[in-house]
């Protein structure tokens, strides 16, 4: 009955994606025949390759109001805005990784492609305007991150991280899929327009049933409270770089998944979910920042933090208008820059053999890196909210949508939220600049394509905050050309 | 220059910092030298605009107006009134001053002037600005500098005192934030030009005025500090190095009474009104009496005179309450008195912390008969602190409670009687710390040298000046207050009869 089209607008849709697909595929191969290991940075030029001819290609073909394969899949200004800031991610991701695999070991090259992969699943979630499709995202996604989290198999943390990850991630798909199913059931459609079309006929039980599931399985990937608890686990046991990739390149695509899944499709059902996502909303942020406060291991800390910025997200999403929609989407790019930024500065303080991530191995940063000390401080203090830098702005932004949304007291537990997080932020500025080192510590210069990534870290981070009008606007015009 | 003064004023210090920040590290006196540079052109401009500013208008001056983020209706938008010049001359005085005063500061000196000319930038981006975005971001970036120069070069529990102040100014600004974005939506079209929101105020409901006014009130009530947000102040005081604590109680500490003048006081009139008697003046009353009580019962030095800056701060917030023009101008005015005054107080404790390493104040005795001068110096401050008449705070003391006896003459009362207290701990600290017996240990201390009297004579010459003769300061400041003081009384009839009509 399905007839199969492969038109135009279906090449343009997924020609980001093959690309991106296709380098993987090439590096893989490229693995398995090339014996020449003598340089661990030579894979990543390859993947680099992949992850810049994946955002030229999204630039270059992206439209507003596009879809294609009956409506499933698109490449509209949501989606196209979502490819950046995943391959963003990928890409920041992939330069910290060379050293430091190296440095704890990791000799596996599967690491290049396996990031690439996981990224064109998340641009799958991207695009998604049908469930079916989306549920494909996040399973080519997911599955990528579970090799990844688990990539250093000699160590036993970084194996419990991918059991964990594994387990609660198949859960959650089990979740979204009875979701779907019930949705199915319910309105007939898996398609996004359908569903929003549909629900006001449908059985309202079944529909609610359906979105509830739709909302733990989710939860699960935006690491949202109650759903939260693999997170820092899985955070601190993986291999830092994976760590990046998936506090902020999963969680963006989740975000958005979950964004253009209940802003578009159940906007009519907007009273309805909410209240619910209000309260997970509040709870993520609080229950992520009062956490943070207690922690001792950076990482773990920077966990804690991004399940308070899955908060601040969901907030934004409560509003359930393009405004909303915008502000996410913006956020996301800032929350790329400043949080890949941080992972980057907690790589470049590792040693062979030690991981130097406590509070404590921060003491006196300042004096002996005062560069990367500086740039720390900067990351630390966009993801407080400090203007000019870009998380001020991007905050701003997510808290206008939500005042204009009339959620006056969502906005003022969110900043009373983002007052808390001053505290532990601040604290790791207090650390590198007001103590004194704890040992002699050797000064070790980072390897030159960490200093890319800080320093393209950095430059987003400043850039955006003092500019951020370009990215906003595109944010907000493409959710605004989805209705 | 006419046009751009003011822009140069902001940013010339951030130059400052950044060209700091590229001198070698061992360059001492290069780095003193050129932070000292880049403080004093901002001094000429406010000096040239001192001189060029019209006297007789209550309308914004030297405006810029450049749009910043247009999808936002952000603008870069600065100007100078009555009440900001005063405020702008200010800083642009102590910021010279305390970088002089810093030139002993040792420990990571490039940091140090780096940061202290950013804080300078910021300041006095707060109090040009008049886009409200605009002021939210300098407000906040003064933050940062200010945490570091405490955490940093403060004293012993540092730690304590730059978080709490941090994390106090962070909630307060937050709030300010949720505040500011509800008059941006309310505002039809949306705009954080705060002149327009101002024109507009008529328009808004006094239900919604009165929440907006409490989130504003509490950000800035914090930075004054009202009581009860005020205990972050004698901390940070007490462990800021000399010249942190100038500008924290001369700079840092305007910033919530102008705050209050420059938004709440014209966006939301109907709310202050109300505010105004409930709020204001018995915060005011108890800032005055409570922090005069607590610096009675100070050892410490620097303690004593944070918390007599929190009572005198009171006068401001009593001054602003009353509503009267007597009591406006005497709020401003003693805004800019307490800045001069206080700042003198500060300098002095640095003084004599920097020769004995102490602050106990029981721990000296007779300093008068080792360091002369040094007490001369003191006993000017003291008494100028006191509010002895033919000094500067004198007048706007008076001029505050001239104001209030018309509208509240009991709290008038208490308010005034308070000036007892102040006289009573000030020649108690007086009596304990230069008279009496010489403490054989300080026997050999130097007196007060070139450089420190260098940083006290300006501001000596102020408090005499404008304890003689005012008039500098009321002129400046007389135009614009007047037309607040009409705008909330008028504005905020008009409001109440919009709000009652809308009562069917």
């Amino acid at each position: 009955m399905i007839e199969v089209v492969f038109g135009g607008a279906e090449l343009r849709a997924v020609t980001p994606l093959l690309v991106v697909v296709v380098t993987a595929m090439i590096s893989l191969l490229y693995e398995v025949f090339n014996e020449d290991h003598s340089d661990p940075a030579r894979p990543v030029w390859l993947s680099l390759v992949g992850i810049v001819g994946g955002i030229v290609a999204t630039v270059a073909l992206w439209e507003n109001g596009h879809s294609a394969f009956h409506g499933t899949f698109a490449l509209d200004g949501v989606s196209a805005f979502t490819n950046v800031v995943c391959l963003l991610a990928a890409g920041l991701s992939l330069l910290m990784a060379p050293g430091y695999l190296t440095s704890i070991g990791v000799r596996a090259r599967e690491f290049y492609p396996l990031v690439l992969l996981a990224a064109s699943g998340m641009m799958v979630m991207g695009g998604a305007r049908d469930l079916i499709v989306l549920f494909l995202g996040i399973e080519i996604m997911s599955i990528a991150a579970y090799v990844l989290a688990g990539i250093h198999r000699t160590d036993v943390k970084s194996g419990e991280a991918a059991l964990k990850y594994f387990l609660l991630g198949a859960f959650a798909t089990g979740f979204l899929l009875y979701g779907i199913a019930i949705l199915y059931g319910a309105t007939g459609s898996t398609g996004y327009d359908a569903i929003a079309a549909a629900l006001p006929k449908a059985s309202k039980l079944l529909v609610l049933g359906g979105v509830a599931l739709l909302i733990v399985a989710l939860g699960f990937k935006v690491s949202a409270v109650p759903f939260h608890f693999w997170a820092p686990d899985v955070y601190q046991g993986a291999p830092t770089s994976v760590t990046a990739l998936m506090a902020v390149g999963i969680k963006a695509a989740a975000v958005v998944g979950f964004a253009r899944l209940f802003i578009v499709a159940l906007a009519p059902l907007h009273q309805d979910w909410a209240m619910v996502v209000w309260w997970l909303a509040v709870l993520t942020m609080t229950v992520g920042n009062v956490t943070a406060v207690a922690q001792n291991n950076v990482k773990r800390m920077l966990a804690y933090s991004s399940i308070a910025h899955a908060g601040y997200l969901l907030a934004a999403i409560v509003a359930g208008t393009p405004r909303g929609g915008g502000a996410v989407l913006f956020y996301l790019l800032a929350y790329t820059f400043m949080n890949v930024g941080a992972f980057a500065v907690v790589i470049s303080l590792g040693r062979k053999g030690e991981a130097n991530e406590q509070f404590d191995d921060y003491a006196g940063l300042a004096s002996r890196q005062p560069l990367i000390a500086a740039a720390m401080v900067l990351f630390m203090l966009s993801l407080t909210g400090i203007p000019p830098l870009v998380g001020f702005v991007g905050k701003l932004y997510l808290i206008e949508a939500i005042v204009q949304a009339g959620y006056i007291w969502l906005a003022v537990i969110m900043v009373l939220n983002s007052a808390i997080s001053a505290y532990y932020y601040l604290r790791l500025i207090f650390e590198m600049y007001m103590r004194d080192p704890a040992g002699p510590a050797s000064a070790m210069e980072p390897a030159p394509l960490l200093i890319a990534c800080l320093l393209l870290a950095t430059v987003g981070t400043i850039f955006f905050g003092i500019f951020p009008d370009a990215p906003l606007d595109f944010a907000r015009n493409s959710f605004l050309a989805l209705r | 220059m006419p046009t751009n003064v003011l822009t140069w004023m902001i940013f010339l210090p951030l130059v400052g910092a950044i060209v700091v920040l590229c001198l070698p590290r061992n360059a001492a006196n290069l780095i003193r030298g050129t932070a000292t540079f880049f403080t004093i052109p901002p001094l000429i401009m406010a000096v040239w605009l001192y001189q060029h500013f019209d006297r007789a208008t209550s309308d914004m001056q030297f405006v810029t107006k450049i749009p910043w983020i247009p999808s936002f209706n952000i603008q870069y938008f600065i100007g100078v009134d009555g009440i900001s010049i005063t405020m702008v001359l200010l800083t642009a005085l102590l910021s010279f001053i305390c970088i002089i005063a810093s030139f002993g500061i040792e420990k990571a000196m490039k940091a140090y002037f780096a940061l202290f000319l950013l804080l300078d930038a910021a300041m006095m981006g707060v109090f040009c600005a008049l886009d409200f975005f605009l002021f939210f971001v300098f407000w906040e970036v003064m933050l940062l500098p200010m945490y570091f120069l405490i955490g940093i070069w403060g004293g012993p529990r540092r730690e304590y005192a730059a978080i709490k102040f941090f994390l106090y100014t962070m909630v307060g600004s937050v709030l300010m934030l949720v505040a500011m974005l509800a008059l941006y939506f309310y505002a039809e079209p949306h705009t954080f030009d705060l002149l327009e929101l101002a024109s507009r105020s008529g328009s808004y409901s006094t239900g919604f005025q009165r929440i907006a006014w409490i989130g504003l009130f509490i950000g800035f009530a914090i930075k004054i500090p009202a009581f009860p947000f005020h205990t972050w102040l004698p901390d940070a005081h007490v462990e800021a190095p000399t010249a942190i604590s100038v500008i924290l109680a001369g700079v840092l500490l305007k910033m919530g009474t102008y705050g209050i003048l420059r938004i709440n006081y014209p966006i939301l009139p109907a709310a202050t009104l109300d505010f105004a008697f409930y709020l204001l003046i018995a915060l005011g009353t108890w800032n005055i009496v409570y922090g005069a009580l607590c610096a009675m019962a100070q050892t410490d030095f620097k303690k004593l005179i944070a918390y007599s800056s929190i009572s005198h701060m009171g006068y401001v917030m009593f001054g602003m309450a009353t509503m009267t023009s007597e009591g406006i101008n005497g709020a401003v005015l003693q805004m800019f008195n307490h800045g001069t005054v206080t700042a003198m107080l500060f300098l002095l404790v640095g003084v004599i912390y920097d020769r004995a390493h102490h602050r106990e104040i029981n721990g000296f005795g007779g300093l008068a008969g080792i360091m002369p001068f040094y007490t001369g110096w003191t006993a000017l401050a003291f008494f100028a602190a006191m509010g002895l008449p033919g000094l500067s705070a004198f007048i706007s003391e008076v001029l505050v409670l001239l104001g209030g006896w018309r509208s509240y003459p009991a709290l008038t009362i208490v308010s005034a009687s308070a000036v007892v207290l102040t006289a009573g701990y000030m020649l108690w600290t007086m009596q304990r710390i230069y008279l009496g017996k010489a403490n054989e240990k300080y026997v050999g201390l130097p007196d007060i040298n070139g450089r420190e009297i260098f940083t006290l004579v300006p501001l000596g010459i102020i408090v005499v000046v404008l304890g003689v003769y005012p008039r500098p300061v009321l002129d400046l400041i007389n135009a614009s207050l007047v037309h607040l003081n009409q705008v909330v009384a008028g504005k905020a009839q008009v409001a109440l009869a919009t709000a009652g009509n809308m009562v069917p």
